[in-house]
């Protein structure tokens, strides 16, 4: 089966500036993709562009196995959430909901029972009168969202959904795209805060001036199954530790010990290993995790990129 | 599934209902109409005044009775040979001349009205229909569900309607104050004229509305646009004074100064007033077609860009 998105060598440049420079990755089907990178590293645009709101210069784009999107003939296909556009202040949160349920070919009725079911979903019923004007910055943000989902759409590209929102909101809107992940849609979702992503990301791209450096399910980017990491309430010495179990593949840097765990073999028995040395070792044990943070995988990913 | 053309067509008339809605909420549209319906309540009652006067001083002139209510004496005036001389002097031509005299006096002042002012007011009014929505990012939300021709089509058809409505509710408020204020006012007649009137000043009007929303664009500044609309009026005002009535103009380049002028509204202002529905109709159809030249210009314009 196809991806849900595919760019290939996409650049797109603003004057002189290369936002996107030959930008190429795959977001596979049914998953919810993280997409990564610092301020200006061409996340926004690689929304747009996929989104045919941006005019790529070059490169191929290919959204859910049928080329560039077109919004006349799938209207309601593709869902997104544009970060810098603003919803109209004076229009009534409803009745807007309900216009663009409407040029997604729902009929006037349906358009308003749709709009209805989007508010829900984004807990803002009791707000479906209000104007848009009349609303905090973290309520226009989940009316932004709840425009993103109006027809179940099979794309969801959502460009810093949980920006501003309250810490038990972000909670919220994870479980509503873990919700449409699990209705078979494909979700394509940037965001600064790395633990949110972690969180819900089954596949990371991570991308830097305009062009992807890595990407790849999390697992494999984060090292999870591949490699244990104990974090140790001290340093201790490697030599002694690697004495004890001369047959693992160890490293140490800091206050921590990582294991690089066989691909074959059971990795539980080899974590109760290394725990027993530690331990015989008199080493503090704080805190054991499967592989590297998404932060961490993406830090030491940058770091390399820079040599 | 709706065919590409009954799709577009839904779709325009859908973003053009939104759009009347929309004129309606931020109440500045609406503003101004309730400007230029005031303002032809206002003018009506000044020129029933002035026909007041004139009468009264005609009548102390003739030694009659001054008439109790105004309007009476002017109707006669206005059939008279010597009224119907200096009107063919004014607009040179017989026919029109005759027109002209024959009209309701208040007809022919709302007609005057609406073809002065209605351009100025849709100026102010429409220039800032696209390039806000630019300038905020709003339109995307509309470009991801329809294409771009649906979008600003139906804000085309939008505004139109709203001139369309400005000008008969124009029309409405002048024959509600002829009646109150003219003893000669005949109700029927009235009304037939000022609303066959009322299509031609609409029909100069789009052609005002094509040209704001063909320059609103061209650009992603509230500001910039309104400017635009505003230059782009004197502009056409110069040049219609300049290819006209410049002596060396007239002598040394008139044929290309007079197909230039083709592309000035402004030409064929005179011929809006010509009895016969074939007389008129070149001058109806070259506004429409300007109207629309000049939106397709902006349209294509932006087209290609950015949205």
């Amino acid at each position: 089966m196809s991806a849900a998105l595919a760019l290939d060598g996409v650049r797109k440049a603003y004057g002189a500036r290369d936002a996107l420079d030959g930008l190429s990755f795959e977001a596979p089907r049914g998953a919810i993709t993280g997409l990564i990178g610092p301020n200006g590293a061409g996340k926004t645009t690689c929304f747009g562009v996929a989104a045919g709101l941006l005019k790529a210069d070059a490169g191929r784009i290919d959204v859910l196995g049928r080329g560039a999107f077109d919004p006349a003939a799938r209207a309601g296909a593709l869902g997104m959430l544009p970060q810098d556009a603003e919803l109209p202040p004076h229009a009534r949160v409803d009745g807007l909901l309900a216009y663009f349920a409407r040029l997604q070919g729902f009929t006037r009725a349906e358009a308003r029972r749709e709009a209805a079911r989007a508010l829900e979903l984004m807990s803002l019923s009791d707000r479906a009168r209000s104007r848009v004007r009349e609303l905090s910055h973290g309520m226009r943000r989940r009316v932004a969202v709840a425009q993103a989902l109006l027809g179940e759409p099979e794309l969801l590209l959502l460009d810093e959904p949980t920006s501003g929102l309250d810490p038990h909101l972000v909670v919220e809107v994870r479980e509503v795209l873990r919700a449409q992940r699990e209705r078979g849609a494909s979700l394509i979702v940037s965001s600064h805060v790395l633990s949110d992503l972690e969180a819900i990301c089954d596949h990371v791209v991570f991308i830097e001036a305009g062009r992807a450096i890595k990407s790849g399910p999390l697992a494999a980017v984060t090292g999870r199954g591949q490699r244990v990491r104990f974090t140790l309430a001290a340093p201790i010495e490697l030599a002694l530790l690697q004495a004890r179990l001369p047959d693992l593949v160890l490293r140490a840097q800091a206050a921590w010990v990582e294991l690089e765990a066989p691909a074959a073999g059971d990795l539980a028995a080899l974590n109760r290993r290394v725990l027993q040395a530690l331990l015989d070792l008199n080493a503090g044990v704080l805190e054991m995790r499967l592989g590297q943070s998404l932060e961490q995988a993406y830090l030491d990913e940058r770091a390399r990129g820079r040599g | 599934m709706a065919s590409a053309p009954k799709r577009g067509l839904r779709d325009v008339a859908i973003v053009a209902g939104y759009e009347l809605g929309e004129a309606l909420r931020t109440r500045r549209v609406l503003i101004f109409a309730l400007l230029f319906v005031g303002g032809a309540v206002a003018g009506t009652l000044a020129f029933v005044e002035l026909l007041e006067s004139l009468e009264a001083g005609l009548a102390r002139a003739l030694a009659v009775a001054d008439p109790s209510k105004p309007g009476a004496m002017t109707a006669e005036l206005m059939r008279s040979p010597e009224f119907l001389r200096m009107l063919r002097r004014l607009v040179r031509d017989e026919e029109l001349a005759r027109e002209l005299a024959g009209l309701p006096p208040l007809a022919l002042f709302y007609g005057w009205l609406g073809l002065t002012f209605m351009p100025v007011l849709v100026m102010l009014t429409s220039a800032e229909t696209i390039s806000a929505e630019l300038a905020t990012g709003s339109i995307r939300f509309s470009l991801l569900r329809t294409d771009r021709l649906s979008v600003s089509a139906g804000k085309l058809l939008g505004q139109s309607l709203l001139m369309l409505a400005g000008v008969y509710a124009g029309a409405l408020a002048v024959w509600t104050t002829g009646y109150f204020s003219l003893s000669s006012f005949e109700a029927g007649r009235s009304a037939l004229w000022l609303a066959l009137l009322s299509i031609r000043v609409a029909v100069y009007a789009f052609a005002h509305v094509g040209l704001a929303l063909g320059l609103s664009h061209l650009t992603r500044s509230v500001p910039l646009s309104r400017a635009l609309a505003l230059g782009a009026l004197a502009v056409l005002g110069l040049l219609f004074g300049l290819l006209r009535n410049l002596d060396w103009i007239r002598e040394h380049a008139a044929g290309p100064a007079d197909a230039v002028l083709q592309l000035v509204p402004r030409s064929h202002l005179l011929d809006l007033w010509r009895p016969s529905l074939w007389d008129r109709l070149p001058s109806l159809v070259m506004l429409f077609a300007l109207g629309t030249v000049y939106f397709a210009i902006g349209y294509l314009h932006r087209a290609r860009r950015d949205a």
